[in-house]
């Protein structure tokens, strides 16, 4: 498509879909929300012009169709698609069918996404691009032998991976020799049956890993930039849940080096808009290509503030053909701002997801403090989809400030009638380690147990009396009512009377 | 005026509490220990402004079963379940004795979801935390354990069912029973 940009369909729920209709707003691009049958009253729905709604709840009937989304296009009259992040964003099908029905997709090209979606083929085009990868296998594995040989190269421990795996999923670390090849044949079992490709790499083991990841941009032009890292290795289950941006590990030297890497990898695939890289950090510093997400990222506000910068803004103005306003030397971070996801979850039963009402919401505010978030009071928690809810986005001068302002935001913030991992949140900006920023991966499977959460010692006493004031006020007010409900009772004379009355009418 | 006695039970202990009005406050006493307490309603039943000691509390009354007297109460960013019964009940209560449950275990769906899969059927014996049934919500599969060892009874819920929370799965008696 071409020329200016005129009503935007967003394609997904959500937190991030309210957050790509705030951006349309300002820019007063009229929004059309997409929706399924669980999702009338959800918040995107509710904020958006127009609605669509695309089928069932579960999302292979709704939000993963891409012939009900163009169908709600060409509805609607949208001139283009905002896919927000997971669902169809990184569907190179679906980019290439709003191309082909002459749709602008706010996002990159189908060619990026299909030379990034691949972990083989993403990994053989940054080496030949000249970018530094783990240390592995450069296709997939055939018998254990080969496995072994390879292995033995690189140097245990090794990691095994399924080419078509993420999210954790089709991982396996194999320590020594002996573990190969029963190692090996689960992976694959487990790779063909979760992504339906059996194809398993390996590669180095990082020991103590962090996952910092570079923001891109790029346009149509020609022109990338970075703006800066996002350390993301508060994770549990290979999901993040808290990002922050500078690294307390990275200084100005290793920005740059890692942020030009960045760019050359952008480049290498022809990139457009918002991108993310991601890297593997190991204990001596040394920065690995790990994969590229062709998507806006879920922690992208913390570049935003800590760059002053509206990611959204831009990838719309880049995907209506504008260059970047911005040269490279023109972007300088200041202060730091941190992330944190709230999820549905009840981090004091293994993170069990809680879905219900939200019977209170009272969000925090106050200096630095930025809420994108995807319910209200009185909505009804759905079942079937991701349990992220909002994410509380703090900003400082000072990484110790940022801290402070999260500390005193969590004091404030009341999300009742379903569990979250705030109390979580409040347990983790207490850890000497996690204040000193001396921390990996592994930090939440290490260091968090459920019975380490506590609760302030005065809620007991404050409970027990708002409690029994309530009951007692209640009973009160019940036995007065009661009363008055007995005086006003008729006679018995005067009920028989209107029976009477009533039965000779019918007969 | 006289006081008002109430059994209130919070994180498993049973507390004795007394309530008075004391002019434009209240005089509250639990096991015996006396405090001032100013209560200002901002909605009834649902929001309180409590001083107490000069400490000042915002509390949310989230959840509320006034027959029952069951409370979950939210302050200090995090909240917690309370139950209050008047003393004459709670005495009542204890002599004729809750029902009794014991050679019985009763898995509830802990939230919303819908049954993945039952992993045993009716006859099967299974152990104290052996899984029983497959839930998912929120794209999570989550197996709900057996919390005693005994006969699987009933199956209440079929593959592919949604449920809402508290809803029965499945019951476990004792080998015996």
């Amino acid at each position: 498509m071409a020329g200016k940009i005129t009503k935007v369909l967003v394609a997904n729920r959500g937190e991030i879909a309210l957050r790509v209709m705030r951006a349309l707003r300002e820019l007063e691009i009229p929004s059309v929300a997409v929706y399924s049958e669980a999702d009338r009253e959800a918040a995107h729905v509710l904020f958006a012009n127009e609605a669509v709604c695309i089928g069932p709840a579960p999302s292979t009937e709704s939000y993963l169709r891409i012939d009900k989304i163009l169908d709600a296009v060409r509805k609607t009259g949208a001139d283009a698609v905002h896919p927000g992040y997971g669902f169809l964003s990184e569907n190179s099908a679906f980019a290439r069918a709003l191309r082909d029905a002459g749709i602008g997709f706010i996002g990159p090209g189908p060619e990026a996404m299909e030379m990034m979606g691949n972990k083989l083929t993403a990994r053989a085009a940054m080496i030949a691009a000249g970018v530094r990868v783990i240390p592995g296998s450069d296709g997939a594995l055939g018998d254990p032998q080969e496995a072994l040989r390879l292995s033995r190269e690189i140097g245990f421990p090794v990691m095994l991976k399924a080419a078509a795996g993420g999210g954790g999923k089709g991982m396996r670390v194999v320590r020594d020799e002996s573990e190969m090849a029963s190692a090996l044949e689960a992976t694959q079992a487990e790779a063909a049956k979760a992504f339906a490709d059996s194809a398993v790499f390996v590669e180095k083991y990082i020991e103590k890993p962090r996952h910092i990841e570079i923001q891109v941009l790029a346009d149509r032009q020609g022109n990338a930039v970075y703006l800066g890292e996002r350390e993301c290795s508060i994770q549990r289950r290979h999901q993040k849940v808290v990002e922050e941006s500078p690294s307390p590990i990275v200084d100005e030297a290793m920005r740059r080096e890692m942020g030009e890497m960045a760019v050359m990898v952008a480049k290498a695939c022809d990139y457009e808009s918002a991108g993310t890289v991601e890297f593997m950090v190991d204990a001596h510093r040394d920065f690995y290509f790990l994969e590229m997400n062709t998507r806006l990222q879920v922690e992208h506000p913390v570049t935003e503030l800590t760059y002053n910068v509206d990611l959204v803004k831009l990838q719309i103005a880049v995907a209506g053909g504008e260059a970047l306003p911005f040269r490279q030397d023109e972007l300088v971070p200041h202060g730091w701002a941190m992330e944190f996801r709230i999820y549905a979850e009840d981090p004091a039963t293994d993170f069990l997801p809680s879905t219900g009402k939200i019977l209170r919401l009272r969000e925090p505010g106050g200096p630095g403090i930025r809420h994108d978030s995807g319910i209200y009071e009185k909505y009804d928690v759905p079942i079937f989809y991701d349990p992220l809810l909002s994410k509380l986005v703090v900003y400082g001068q000072t990484r110790v400030e940022v801290i402070q302002r999260a500390r005193r935001a969590f004091t404030e913030f009341v999300i009742a009638g379903i569990r979250t991992n705030i109390p979580f949140h409040q347990w983790l900006l207490r850890q000497p380690a996690f204040e000193k920023g001396d921390f990996d991966t592994h930090f939440i499977d290490t260091h968090f147990r459920p019975e380490y959460l506590k609760q302030d010692e005065a809620l007991p006493f404050v409970a027990l009396a708002a409690a029994t004031l309530a009951y007692h006020q209640h009973g009160r007010r019940m036995n007065f009512a009661g009363l008055q409900a007995f005086s006003r009772r008729p006679s018995k004379w005067k009920l028989a009377a209107r029976k009477e009355a009533v039965t000779r009418r019918q007969s | 005026m006289s006081a008002h006695r109430y059994v209130v039970t919070l994180n498993g202990e049973k507390k004795e509490v007394s309530l008075s009005p004391d002019g434009e406050r209240w005089a509250i006493s639990v096991d015996g220990v006396t405090h001032t307490l100013e209560q200002t309603v901002i909605e009834r039943d649902e929001i309180y402004s409590l001083i107490i000691g000069g400490q000042s509390y915002m509390v949310d009354l989230v959840e509320k079963n006034w027959d029952s007297g069951h409370f979950t109460v939210s302050a200090l960013a995090s909240s917690v379940d309370v139950t209050v019964r008047d003393e004459l009940e709670a005495i009542a209560e204890e002599l004729t004795g809750g029902s009794n449950k014991e050679g019985l275990f009763e898995l509830k769906a802990p939230m919303p979801g819908i049954v993945v899969k039952s992993l045993v059927k009716a006859g099967d014996l299974v152990t104290q935390g052996q899984g029983l049934v497959i839930l998912e919500a929120m794209k999570m599969q989550n197996e709900l354990a057996s919390e005693m060892e005994g006969i699987v009874q009933e199956i209440f819920v079929s593959d592919g069912q949604m449920v809402e929370t508290g809803a029965p799965l499945a019951r476990i008696i004792m080998e015996d029973a």
